[in-house]
């Protein structure tokens, strides 16, 4: 039995329809958790999802959390300490990775040395596996530099770990632009360090804009290192704060509160998600790449 | 400016030798063709007087001074690349203003020299534009603004007008010609393209495989050609390159090729006469068809001012001729075939020149 | 003269990659070394080295949870590939059938677990996903009168395929979506021409064109997963019950940083990260061969 064309047509319209809404029903799926993790931050019933209200954003205005409370007060450090801490972090993260592997990544890319192949293979291997494998020499290394429950060993060990992914990202950026254009630089009348300088750091800016953004948000969100070798809670991330609250009774009594604290914690990642997502995606791809 | 190529060699990493031996030298206010086929080390050359490049061997120099060493940015050459390499981030003003800027001159002069090249080319309504917004004629006239506006003692240019529509490029390339001749600076031109080498050069240099074949005017390179390689790459429709034997009968030399026989005129046989085996050349315009048999006419082309034929010989291979536009044949046709010796050459079987 | 170019191209080297080589030796190259010499030794809360050469590696080989670990390591990790490789194909297959704007959106949306904080995602999907009353699908479940489901403690293997894939598969999901619109649209057209479907297209045209890049995916995130435990950690903690998650890095993890009497116990931690490294280092030569990374390092042409 053969179908008419105009039942075809309205086969296949309602196909796309039925496309269209699998595909938009699925593009919200991931976003759903968040959803629910707001509603609970506004939520009235400590537990549940009921009502609405600012409460659970108290320690907004002191920072202290459980100011009533003198056994709690005390267990847990001020909200803006640990703000100010994973900020620390972040902005550290970020400088020097960027930093570094602008540099670095020109280098690699457009220069020929001795052990260049070397290099490149040493940063190919150790991008593919990740930090979890080192933290026990990690640990040593700090204890013995002093460094161990400092926010500086913490900075470091993050810097080294994102540091291979930012060079193979940067030296892609760098393999992208054409020889012409920077010998046309040196032709021109510029050093090697003025056509950096003036002509291919300009032209690689997206890709240093994605870096950063990348490790920054990769800095804001740390927590194993962290745990790992931070003893003492003032120096704490929220990382560490929130894991700490919803893993003591607190996870039980008042997730509300946790969930404000979350909120809050979320706010820059999701303004710097929306407004440079594209940007992180090239850093996606540029990784999985190299 | 002079330039003088002494036994420059480049030998890159891995072994591969892109320029041997080079031995050129190139007068003040000339405009010099580098000319072969890809990979033949002309845009090697053409980097190593640049100076991105270090010759292996040799010495390159300027004005009787050695420069191998010398950054490219000391050497104040203007370079017009393929791409044309501007830089995207800067307007057409920042392009061109750029090694002004890199100079340290002031503000007015370097405004003041803009405009002036701005306006020679014809740009100067596309300053404020950015290149991207450009055509590949305009990027291509903002290339040689930058190139121009620095006042450099050498124009380097690497096959600027191959990225150019077929029609753009002849008159860019008469453009071109006359705006070297008015500057008066000593040009090095790098291209693939035997027509526009021969168009555009005082002299052009052929090299193949990293190895120079012959220099010489247009002139000298079409009508006597050092080596059959010279031979079959200047000229197009490219020149006919018949394998040959010398036979002596009876005091008198012939040529056998092409399955049947020429007798050899009377200069050819005093210097042939201890050969054997040789290449036989001759243009398409300097072979004349006449009566006769064993040649037979296997495709014409009619191109307007005159018309290119395959004529197939008795061992099957295709001569390409050109006849004049008023030709009488037809395909098919069984003709003769001669040359006008006074044009061809014989070569040896090595490749070299003898008559 | 000649000198000073070869000195100045030296010198602008040094100083623009020395920072990258020093801090990748000294935390990255100098670390894996000291792993392997840490798992030689006896070192614990002491602090002192006592070498014991391979009686830790002996060790692992009698303890009775190394068969757990294993177990638990290979579990996870054939799990979340398979998530991650299959939903990321499903996912870039429909974002790249679909209009554009909405098959960005799609893969926008995908990208935000893997963005956020670890704790905050594994805290939402402890949440959700709690065996108690008290989580958020029970207490939907309870309110229409059914039982609540023990989803944790039952089908702790599915919560964490789910939890880890969300953020995998945006990975994978990306990856395969460019290589999709990369392939020239002509095969895609021809085919249609020639009346197939779209699911033909997708079965004889479009998974063949991207075998290299699905192929590649599965080998990174091989590697990647070996060593991967930060979820696990926030959520089922190697639980529940004994050692039914713990993963080997989760278990070296324990055994070095655990609450209890018998962590810091550093050499025996570090055989594990060992074996993790060895695997590891084979995995990318072996990767590197099979690749033919090689193309990837194209000679400079300046000097």
């Amino acid at each position: 039995m053969s179908l008419s064309s105009s039942e075809v047509v309205i086969m296949v319209k309602t196909r796309t329809i039925l496309l269209y809404l699998v595909a938009v029903i699925v593009a919200l799926v991931p976003l759903i958790p968040l959803g629910l993790l707001f509603a609970l931050a506004f939520s009235e019933h400590p537990i549940h999802i009921k009502g609405f209200t600012l409460a659970n954003f108290e320690f907004l205005k002191t920072g202290v959390l459980f100011p009533n409370d003198p056994r709690y007060s005390k267990l847990y450090p001020n909200v803006y300490t640990s703000a100010m801490n994973t900020l620390l972090l972040a902005l550290g993260n970020m400088l020097f990775v960027t930093l570094i592997s602008s540099m670095a990544g020109y280098v690699i890319s457009r220069y020929s040395f001795r052990g260049r192949s070397a290099l490149l293979g040493t940063f190919l291997v150790i991008h593919g596996v990740p930090a979890s494998v080192l933290l026990i020499a990690l640990y040593y290394i700090l204890k013995v530099t002093g460094l161990l429950n400092t926010l500086l060993g913490v900075v470091l060990a993050k810097i080294a770990v994102d540091l291979p992914l930012g060079v193979w990202v940067l030296k892609g950026f760098y393999d992208g632009i054409p020889w012409d254009t920077e010998i046309a630089a040196l032709v021109d009348g510029a050093g090697r360090f003025g056509a950096f300088f003036r002509v291919m750091l300009p032209l690689v800016l997206p890709g240093v804009f994605s870096i950063a953004l990348f490790s920054f948000l990769s800095g804001w969100g740390e927590f194993v290192f962290i745990y790992t070798f931070i003893q003492t809670s003032t120096n704490w991330t929220m990382s560490m704060l929130i894991q700490s609250l919803h893993t003591s009774e607190m996870g039980a009594l008042n997730l509300a509160l946790i969930a404000a604290l979350s909120v809050f914690y979320l706010i820059p990642v999701l303004v710097l998600f929306v407004f440079g997502e594209k940007y992180l995606v090239k850093v996606t791809i540029g990784g999985v790449k190299g | 400016m002079r330039v003088r190529l002494e036994n420059v060699t480049k030998v890159f990493r891995g072994g591969v030798e892109a320029v041997r031996d080079l031995n050129l030298e190139v007068k003040n206010g000339e405009f010099i063709v580098l000319l072969g086929p890809s990979g033949c080390g002309k845009t090697t050359t053409l980097l190593m007087i640049a100076g991105v490049y270090k010759p292996t061997r040799g010495y390159i120099y300027f004005d009787d001074q050695v420069v191998n060493d010398l950054e490219p940015k000391d050497r104040n050459i203007g370079m017009v690349f393929q791409s044309y390499a501007l830089y995207p981030h800067m307007s057409v003003y920042e392009n061109i203003a750029f090694p002004l800027k890199l100079k340290k001159l002031p503000k007015e002069e370097i405004d003041r020299k803009v405009k002036e090249v701005a306006s020679m080319l014809r740009i100067d309504n596309l300053l404020n534009r950015h290149p991207r917004q450009l055509s590949g004629g305009q990027q291509q006239r903002v290339a040689l603004a930058r190139a121009i506006v620095k006042e450099p003692s050498l124009f380097l240019m690497d096959e600027p007008l191959s990225n150019l529509d077929a029609k753009i490029r002849v008159e860019v390339r008469a453009e071109l010609k006359r705006l070297q001749k008015d500057l008066g600076i000593t040009t090095i031109y790098v291209t693939h393209d035997q027509a526009e080498a021969l168009s555009l050069a005082d002299r052009i240099a052929v090299l193949n495989e990293g190895v120079l074949q012959q220099v010489g005017t247009p002139d000298e390179l079409y009508n006597k050609p050092l080596n059959t390689f010279v031979a079959g790459f200047i000229g197009a429709p490219a020149a006919n390159i018949i394998d040959a034997s010398i036979v002596e009968e009876k005091e008198a030399l012939y040529f056998e090729m092409l399955g049947a026989r020429f007798p050899a005129p009377k200069d050819y046989a005093e210097v042939l006469r201890n050969e054997a085996k040789v290449y036989f050349m001759a243009r398409p315009e300097d072979v004349r068809i006449t009566e006769g048999k064993g040649f037979t006419i296997y495709s014409i082309e009619w191109l307007g001012r005159e018309a290119f034929a395959h004529v197939k010989a008795p061992d099957g291979t295709l001569l390409r001729v050109t006849l004049p536009a008023e030709f009488k044949l037809t395909v098919g046709q069984e003709v003769g075939v001669t040359f006008n010796y006074a044009k061809t050459h014989v070569y040896k079987s090595t490749g070299e020149l003898i008559i | 003269m000649q000198v000073s170019r070869e000195l100045s191209k030296m010198l602008i080297i040094t100083v623009m990659l020395t920072p990258a080589v020093l801090v990748a030796l000294l935390f990255l190259a100098v670390p894996a070394a000291l792993t392997i010499l840490i798992s030689l030794t006896e070192l614990d809360y002491r602090f002192k080295w006592i070498w014991c050469s391979l009686n830790n590696y002996a060790r692992l080989l009698t303890d009775p949870t190394t068969r757990l670990v294993v177990q638990a390591t290979i579990i996870y990790v054939t799990g979340t590939l398979a998530f991650n490789t299959l939903w990321g194909l499903c996912l870039a297959l429909l974002s790249t059938h679909v209009h554009d704007a909405l098959g960005t959106f799609m893969r926008a949306a995908w990208l935000l677990p893997r963005v956020l904080p670890s704790v905050l995602w594994a805290m939402l999907m402890t949440w959700i996903f709690s065996p108690l009353d008290t989580g958020l699908l029970n207490s939907l479940i309870i309110s229409m009168g059914w039982q609540p489901v023990p989803w944790t403690f039952r089908y702790y293997w599915p919560f964490l395929f789910i939890v880890n894939g969300f953020i995998g598969s945006s990975l994978s999901a990306i990856v395969f979506s460019s290589a999709i619109k990369s392939i020239p649209p002509d095969y895609i057209i021809a085919a249609k021409v020639d009346g197939a479907s779209s699911f033909v297209i997708i079965r004889q045209i479009i998974l063949p064109m991207i075998k290299w890049h699905i192929a590649f995916f599965v080998a990174y995130n091989t590697l990647s997963l070996l060593a991967s435990f930060e979820y696990i950690l926030l959520t089922l903690n190697g639980g529940p019950g004994y050692y039914t998650t713990e993963v080997m890095v989760l278990r070296a993890y324990h055994l070095a940083f655990g609450q209890y009497m018998v962590a810091m116990d550093f050499g025996y931690a570090a055989t594990y990260v060992t074996i993790l490294l060895v695997v590891g280092l084979v995995l990318s030569i072996v990767y590197w061969r099979v690749f033919r990374l090689r193309r990837l390092m194209i000679e400079p042409k300046l000097e």
